[in-house]
């Protein structure tokens, strides 16, 4: 299981004079899942005992997969879930065409179960909004990859 | 120095865009030419709301400054006529096939990466935070969408010819991109906003790239708001996309199609100022008039 600390989501928790207030960063600002962790969170801090409470969202700095903690990392590879080393997104790749024009450009991403390199993008888009589909062409299995961000 | 209200149409136009192009994508859901693609286009579609979500939200909040009360998120997106959005034109324009699909999200893509790249340093705290989370979002549409306009122009025979076309159709509606009013003009002078005509030149660079290496051709003329304000031609036929006069193709003709760029920007102006002024007015039902006033600036 990985936390939504360990996923790098919760920004910070402090009290604030008689309520708690959480702060979170969202994964993607369309993702779906934002409502209901915000619901678990409350629910969590109610069965310790927290009466008042606040979610807060907080967009800057911009969650990146930098935030995932290392040990988060080695069981989302344990589940099949590939991740990248740093993050790659940034504006001068779009901007300088030539980057753009490498054609298949992909990724260096290694099979998070028999570790070949010998891996191919499906989709840059996969079973949630931060996530990607590949494949491993060695031991043929597909695996979700954490998209650079 | 912009006022609050002019700050609120930014973001409202900011929040259409995403919005509108969002919408269009989700009718791919089901549709798509195979699963990953569906997936993929809608996990776009997704980030788009999420962005309109955000935009919406400072909107209603700007709104509340100057008017009493702000509207919300849901208010804002569902509860306005047509007439009052500020999308651009080409997000609207339907998803036809996989490559017109592809051509409308290249041309806006490479677009908005350019506009949010310059709002994240916005003077305005919360425009610089929406726009750079929402630029990395961005980004990585941009290199999918640039990627399939490659893959589909050097592809096959019939995808080479799918892509062009879509390629050329839309080409018109890219000049509305870079036109710019006073309220942006406003905003840009204080460091908020962004004058989009300084995205021009780095759009058409990349674009061009794209397209050669796509083997594709890059419709003639220029993005040159000069050249479209000083043509006067008016044959155009929106409806057969062919020039009234000479039956022509638009797009074959430079004049023609400069003319109806500068239309495309005026006429989403006269059906805001068409709508505004009917509702104002108190006659008639307002979607009924929205309907008219476009006819009236297309024909």
């Amino acid at each position: 299981m990985i936390s939504i600390v360990e996923l790098g989501i919760v920004r910070d928790v402090e009290w604030r004079d008689d309520e708690i207030v959480v702060t979170v960063t969202p994964t993607y600002s369309g993702c779906p899942a934002t409502e209901m962790i915000a619901t678990d969170i409350g629910r969590v801090l109610a069965t310790s005992g927290v009466a008042k409470y606040r979610v807060e969202t907080k967009l800057a700095p911009a969650w990146t997969t930098d935030w995932i903690a290392p040990q988060a990392k080695e069981r989302l590879a344990r589940f099949g879930i590939a991740l990248p080393g740093t993050s790659a997104g940034n504006l001068a790749r779009v901007i300088d065409a030539s980057a753009l024009l490498r054609r298949r450009a992909r990724a260096d991403v290694a099979c998070p179960r028999c570790g070949s390199g010998n891996t191919r993008e499906l989709s840059r888009f996969g079973s949630t909004p931060c996530k990607a589909q590949y494949r491993c062409e060695d031991c043929l299995e597909p695996f979700d990859y954490f998209k650079p961000h | 120095m912009a006022n609050d209200r002019q700050l609120f149409d930014y973001l409202l136009r900011l929040g259409d865009n995403a919005l509108v192009l969002s919408q269009r994508l989700g009718e791919w859901v089901g549709h798509g030419p195979v699963l990953e693609e569906d997936i993929a286009l809608t996990n776009v579609g997704l980030d788009l709301l999420g962005q309109a979500r955000l935009w919406y939200a400072y909107g209603g909040e700007v709104e509340a400054r100057f008017a009493g009360a702000g509207r919300s998120e849901d208010a804002l997106a569902f509860l306005r006529d047509s007439g009052d959005f500020r999308n651009l034109l080409i997000v609207e324009r339907p998803n036809g096939n996989y490559a017109d699909t592809m051509a409308r999200q290249f041309y806006f893509d490479q677009w908005h990466v350019r506009l949010l790249g310059e709002l994240a340093g916005s003077h305005d705290a919360r425009i610089g935070e929406i726009a750079a989370k929402s630029l990395k979002e961005a980004i990585y549409h941009a290199e999918r969408s640039g990627d399939w306009v490659i893959r589909l122009g050097d592809g096959t025979d019939e995808s080479h010819v799918k892509m062009q076309a879509a390629i050329d159709d839309l080409w018109m509606y890219t000049g509305e991109m870079f036109e710019t009013d006073e309220t942006e003009t406003a905003l840009a002078a204080d460091g908020v906003g962004c004058d989009v005509r300084v995205l021009a030149a780095p759009w058409r660079d990349t674009v061009a790239a794209v397209l050669s290496e796509a083997t594709l051709v890059m419709p003639e003329g220029g993005c040159s708001l000069a050249a479209s304000r000083a043509c006067t031609a008016r044959s155009w036929d929106g409806c057969s996309r062919r020039c009234r006069c000479c039956n022509g193709r638009i797009l074959e003709r430079t004049g023609e199609r400069d003319a109806k760029w500068s239309r495309v920007g005026s006429e989403r102006k006269r059906r805001q100022s068409a709508a505004t002024a009917l509702r104002d007015s108190g006659s008639g039902d307002s979607s009924d008039l929205d309907c008219r006033a476009w006819h009236r600036a297309r024909c």
